[in-house]
């Protein structure tokens, strides 16, 4: 039955409409490109979030390099609260140089990520 | 008999139509956006990433003593190499490495070299890390950048020459 079976200015005539079945597969098709365009903005912001948390992250651990440099002791310096968690692995230790490998760690969407930083640092 | 649509239905149908066609726009617009800001931010932020490693470069090779530093305020540094004298400052917006001859009398470059290091940078900022009262024993750097969705501000820490002598 036709969604528009009435005339204004001329007498009745039967025109047939969409069948239920048209409807459903334009409906199907809409929900599934719907569906496959938040699925690429969702994949898409996902991925610039992970890339500015690994640029962070590598920063933060050449951070971490750089003051234990400065400090030239091969201990971690504390530098407040943030969503990493660092350890530090002596390789090799030295009289007065040490090789230590920094790893900093996070949680993106509940996985594990995390970066590895070796290098040798002149110590007292 | 066949008839083509009556002018009530043929109005029906295009403002299903733009109705329709709105909708997909302002949806396609909003996550065009979107995702141009991620990019923005994500672009800004290699920005000061790069300015970051352009820094550390010249950082390594800063003379320890405060004698060899030619100026050393919140937002500009220059100091002396056997070469030439290197500054960093925010020049009209940009990450700007200067080189050349600095007068420390007049306050004033002679003849200077301006290299852009990084674009889209509003403010960089250096906090001095002394380990003794003439010895700079490393910089901090703060580096902001000013996005449509905020501003983003980068911190590190660059140690100086004196990480690398026994």
């Amino acid at each position: 039955m036709s969604i528009f079976n009435f005339n204004l200015f001329g007498p009745q005539c039967q025109q047939s409409g969409f069948l239920l079945l048209e409807v459903g597969i334009a409906l199907f098709v809409g929900s599934i490109m719907a569906i496959s365009l938040a699925s690429w903005y969702v994949t898409v912001v996902d991925e610039y979030d992970d890339m500015i948390k690994t640029l962070d992250g590598l920063l933060y651990a050449c951070t971490i390099i750089e003051y234990m440099r400065a400090d030239k002791i091969a201990i971690p310096r504390d530098l407040g609260p943030n969503k990493y968690t660092i350890s530090i692995e002596h390789d090799h230790q030295f009289e007065h140089f040490e090789f230590v490998t920094v790893t900093v760690e996070w949680l993106h969407k509940k996985i594990r990520r995390n970066i590895r930083l070796s290098t040798g640092i002149i110590v007292k | 008999m066949s008839r083509g649509f009556t002018l009530l239905e043929s109005l029906i149908y295009l403002s299903c139509t733009v109705i329709l066609i709105t909708f997909c726009l302002l949806i396609t617009a909003t996550f065009y956006s979107s995702v141009k800001s991620h990019t923005d931010r994500l672009h800004r932020y290699l920005d000061m990433v790069i300015g970051y490693d352009h820094m550390l470069t010249d950082l390594r090779h800063a003379p320890v003593l405060k004698t060899g530093w030619k100026k050393y305020t919140e937002h500009e540094i220059i100091f002396s190499c056997p070469t030439q004298d290197i500054g960093w400052l925010i020049h009209n917006g940009k990450l700007t490495r200067v080189t050349g001859f600095y007068n420390t009398n007049i306050q004033e470059w002679p003849n200077k070299k301006l290299n852009l290091a990084a674009q889209r940078l509003n403010c960089l900022d250096f906090e001095y890390y002394l380990i003794e009262k003439n010895r700079i024993a490393g910089v901090r750097t703060l580096l902001t950048v000013a996005g449509n969705s905020g501003s983003y501000t980068l911190q590190s820490f660059i140690a100086c020459q004196v990480g690398l002598e026994i």
